[in-house]
């Protein structure tokens, strides 16, 4: 529910997001759009709706790789870029047909997109260490962004990958080990917010 | 013992969460805390150009302003003077006169304006070179040794391997750098001896100049306006000043990194 917060704040801001800011903006209207689907499939009765991930990852995948192709300082090269697009989502559909089925949480590619994720967010910063060029950073919204995607990334990589064997032990583990994974979705989607309300000054 | 296996998976698991969790944290504030004190050193170091440009912009307009009241004084003083005795010669000038007195303040007069134009010569050289103008950098400093060397109170020699093309406006500035060194050299050094080397090709230029004399700890050299004069202009041939150490005299390397935006040859 909690995403609800910064898909507003973008929609009432939007005349006045960056180009950044609006590619930020797709990747939150994405969490509601798979958050509303999931819901409602859960409305209707259908039990298992693991298969809107399968949908959602490499399109997540893709929307944040557009958000650090505008932010990053030096341009990714279109190689790269078209490495990371398409070898990703080549792998999830692989994962999808063969490895994790539509009726399972796919989490090989859940996985593999957080060890990426975490390592551009981590090279944004090293990049900004290597070259700094704000001013005032508690204004850039990118700062914000990426350390909201640092922290949810790690906080819930090991979940995850041990995520099978999560989802066989008792009721309490799962609740609190889930639920620490909730703690710190509504920690990314406070980042987003703010992300989403700030206006870059440089 | 199944039980007890599950607990130790649950306190792995959330204790590996939150680590990792705590090391991003860690990771987000050592990020901040780095480019915060960069930013802090960028803004100190731009701070600093900005107060080494105002002290050579000042430098500058002092210096133009000590140029400017050497030439008044120097018109006021000898051409003016000179002119106004001219004038008062003039007065007296009469055709009824007597012949001597006349061929005698006729020569008077003469002399007065003969010296009035070696005057405005000197000063017009003063503020443009006519050797530089007209034979180049090498041959307007061979000038100043050959001045030097004649006038019998100082040596100078001065070689020069510099292979390049300059500019007139970089022949003028080397021109002037030399002319503030042996200045201050005559002013303050009590010196017997200087020696400048011209080295380089059109890509640089490198000029060594050393003296015999007291040297700067002496504190009777000018640091203020000569040197920041002699800065302003390496700066704007993106050069610069390196101060060697010697025993006695001083010792300077100046450099200049592009000499060949131009069509003169030096």
């Amino acid at each position: 529910m909690f995403i609800i917060v910064p898909f507003l704040l973008g929609i009432s801001r939007w005349q006045n997001l960056t180009l950044g800011q609006k590619a930020m903006f797709y990747v939150v209207f994405l969490a509601v759009l798979v958050d509303g689907l999931t819901m409602t499939l859960k409305e209707l009765g259908i039990q298992n709706n693991l298969w809107v991930y399968h949908l959602s990852v490499p399109v997540h995948w893709v929307l944040l790789i557009k958000v650090f192709t505008k932010e990053f300082i030096k341009p990714i090269p279109r190689r790269v870029l078209n490495v990371l697009i398409f070898g990703f989502t080549f792998f999830s559909l692989i994962n999808s047909t063969f490895f994790q089925p539509l009726n399972e949480l796919n989490t090989s590619a859940i996985v593999f997109s957080s060890i990426i994720t975490l390592t551009l967010a981590v090279s944004y910063f090293y990049g900004l260490i290597k070259q700094p060029r704000f001013k005032k950073l508690e204004s850039q919204p990118m700062i914000w962004f990426n350390t909201g995607l640092i922290l949810y990334n790690s906080g819930s990589l090991l979940l995850f990958v041990f995520a099978n064997f999560v989802n066989d032990q008792s009721p309490d583990f799962i609740i609190t080990v889930w639920g620490l994974n909730i703690v710190f979705v509504v920690l990314l989607q406070l980042f987003y917010a703010v992300s989403l309300w700030v206006s870059p000054q440089d | 013992m199944g039980e007890s296996s599950g607990l130790t998976d649950y306190r792995f698991l959330l204790v590996g969460m939150l680590g990792m969790f705590l090391l991003a944290i860690g990771l987000v504030f050592f990020f901040l805390a780095y480019q915060k004190r960069l930013l802090k050193q960028q803004r100190l170091h731009q701070q600093k150009e900005v107060e080494y440009q105002q002290q050579l912009l000042r430098a500058n307009l002092l210096s133009q302003e000590k140029e400017r009241n050497r030439i008044g004084k120097d018109l006021h003083d000898e051409v003016g003077a000179m002119l106004t005795t001219s004038k008062l010669y003039f007065r007296h000038l009469e055709q009824d006169a007597p012949k001597e007195k006349f061929a005698e303040l006729k020569d008077k007069v003469f002399t007065l304006l003969e010296g009035t134009i070696a005057s405005v010569r000197r000063v017009s050289h003063d503020l443009r070179p006519v050797v530089l103008e007209t034979l180049g950098l090498k041959e307007a400093v061979a000038n100043i040794r050959d001045e030097l060397n004649t006038s019998g109170e100082i040596q100078m020699t001065f070689e020069s391997d510099w292979k390049g093309v300059m500019n007139k406006e970089y022949q003028l500035n080397w021109y002037r750098i030399i002319q503030e060194l042996v200045n201050n050299t005559l002013k303050h050094a009590d010196a017997d001896l200087i020696e400048i080397e011209m080295s380089g090709n059109g890509d640089h230029m490198k000029l060594s100049y050393t003296d015999n004399g007291v040297g700067m700890a002496s504190g009777r050299h000018e640091p203020g306006l000569g040197l920041s004069n002699i800065e302003s202009r390496l700066s704007l041939m993106n050069g610069g000043l390196v101060f060697n150490e010697t025993k006695h005299g001083v010792s300077f390397e100046l450099t200049s990194k592009k000499t060949m935006n131009t069509h003169e040859h030096g």
